[in-house]
């Protein structure tokens, strides 16, 4: 259990602590920056806080026993010459990192291993703990990554990241959109899951193309790895066989579109959603704020909003920034409001930390 | 818009400080200025470097101080969206491959736009 939150905001990364029973914020690094994602390595301790500067780029920064340092941002590399790429919208695709948007420890077996996921999709393995960075080509060189488009942003972007916790070689990535994706020999081949996703926002002959699938957040439960959760674009989905098909939930109340998932530790079936009315109308309904809990694999759904506003909020909370502890007690959100939350009841109820935080990115347990 | 710049004023005298990098040409040193708004983040001291378009200046500057490389240039190396490079005074064209002439008086300014919310 951890009694320490990183909140990554548009304005600093706050960490917020657990004192005498209640939530506060305790101190703010990078104020007045755009931190868009940490990373808290569970086999050393040691954070990892992910920086959009806007003109300047995207940078990475890694703890150091009293503060942080720069260390390598994962680099795109050279476009052959003559080499011609557009992106969906048909503008000249820029080799060059546009957010880091999933950061992952790699497994107790391979020490300094960090997985990177990036806009505009490209995947990034580092060996040495951040100190340096390789593309993983074979998925950037994949024919069919050609496909993967924008959605909410304009770039395709690379924002899941799962390594087996059977095996470290084997890796699986979600798309936004591009799908599903695994690796079983540390990146060198990839193939493409996910059959059974489905995109309403497609034409009929399309809708169930793999690589067509806007997946908002992808899920796996360490305790049980054959089950995985998605939160997609215009659904929720649960697959029983590590990620090769998925069956669609539907009919859950108020929606199923929203943007984060997250699955207890050791019970594949119960996983919390924070819904949103539908991907044209991103607010809650009625201007409720609340969370969805299922506890049977998806055959039924509680609506939890005890201590949460029921009244003119209008939070939408991002995909990194539901968060769930090692217990599966705890859980803590963000929204782009500034709302922060923590449940230690495992959604039975909430408590307000803040309301007056800048618009939060991610929320991570350290 | 012209940078505040007094070349004969500011200059060092290049002959002492790279006497053998022309190559067997004309020496091309030229004075870079980054902005303010990058000290925050990374040291970027005013600099001089040989180079006869900015490109090659920049990357003289750079090899001596990578880190702000990536403040200033993409992964691809054209400039970041929303950096300005100034020649003298005047913007330069050519923002991917960066092959705007430098001579050998040239001050460069690297700036760029504040924006946000």
């Amino acid at each position: 259990m951890t009694d320490t939150l990183l909140v990554s905001t548009r304005k600093g990364l706050f960490r917020v602590v657990r004192k005498s029973g209640a939530w506060e914020i305790a101190g703010a690094d990078f104020l007045g920056d755009n931190v868009s994602l940490t990373l808290t390595d569970p086999r050393d301790g040691r954070h990892y806080a992910a920086l959009d500067h806007g003109h300047f780029g995207v940078k990475l920064h890694r703890s150091t026993a009293s503060d942080w340092e720069e260390i390598a941002a994962p680099v795109y590399p050279p476009k052959p010459e003559g080499y011609e790429e557009n992106d969906t919208w048909g503008r000249p695709l820029n080799w060059s990192t546009a957010r880091i948007w999933a950061l992952a420890a790699g497994g107790p077996d391979e020490p300094g291993v960090i997985w990177c996921g990036t806009l505009p999709g490209g995947l990034f393995r580092s060996t040495d703990h951040g100190a340096s960075w390789e593309m993983v080509r074979a998925l950037w060189d994949h024919p069919k990554r050609k496909q993967w488009g924008g959605g909410g942003a304009d770039l395709p972007g690379l924002h899941s990241i799962c390594v087996d916790p059977r095996n470290s070689r084997r890796v699986w990535v979600a798309v936004s959109t591009g799908g599903i994706w695994l690796t079983e020999d540390s990146g060198a081949s990839w193939s493409l899951q996910g059959e059974g996703l489905r995109a309403e926002y497609m034409p009929p002959e399309q809708a169930h193309d793999p690589v067509a699938q806007d997946v908002h957040c992808l899920a796996q439960c360490p305790a049980a790895p054959q089950r995985m959760w998605v939160q997609h674009h215009n659904g929720i989905f649960v697959s029983s066989d590590e990620g090769r098909t998925f069956s669609e939930i539907k009919d859950v109340e108020p929606s199923v579109f929203g943007f984060p998932v997250v699955v207890h530790p050791r019970d594949p079936d119960t996983a919390w959603f924070i819904p949103e009315i539908k991907d044209e109308k991103r607010i809650p309904r009625d201007g409720k704020l609340v969370v969805t809990r299922t506890r049977d694999g998806g055959k039924s759904f509680e609506v939890l909003s005890r201590g949460l506003p029921q009244s003119h909020a209008y939070d939408i909370v991002y995909r990194h920034a539901l968060a769930l502890d090692d217990t599966g007690d705890r859980l803590a959100f963000g929204s782009t409001t500034g709302g922060l939350w923590v449940s230690e009841n495992q959604g039975d109820s909430w408590t307000c930390t803040t309301h007056t935080l800048p618009p939060i990115h991610a929320v991570r347990f350290a | 818009m012209r940078p505040e710049a007094s070349l004969g004023q500011t200059r060092r005298d290049l002959g002492d400080v790279a006497p053998n990098d022309n190559g067997g040409g004309c020496r091309q040193m030229a004075r870079i200025v980054f902005t303010a708004n990058v000290q925050r983040h990374v040291a970027c001291p005013e600099a001089i470097a040989s180079g006869r378009t900015v490109r090659e200046v920049l990357d003289n500057a750079f090899a001596d101080n990578p880190q702000a490389r990536g403040y200033v240039l993409d992964d691809q190396a054209a400039l970041r969206k929303h950096m300005s490079v100034f020649v003298d005074g005047r913007r330069i064209r050519d923002r991917v491959k960066l092959s705007d002439p430098v001579t050998e008086t040239s001050t460069i300014h690297v700036f760029q736009a504040l924006s946000g919310g």
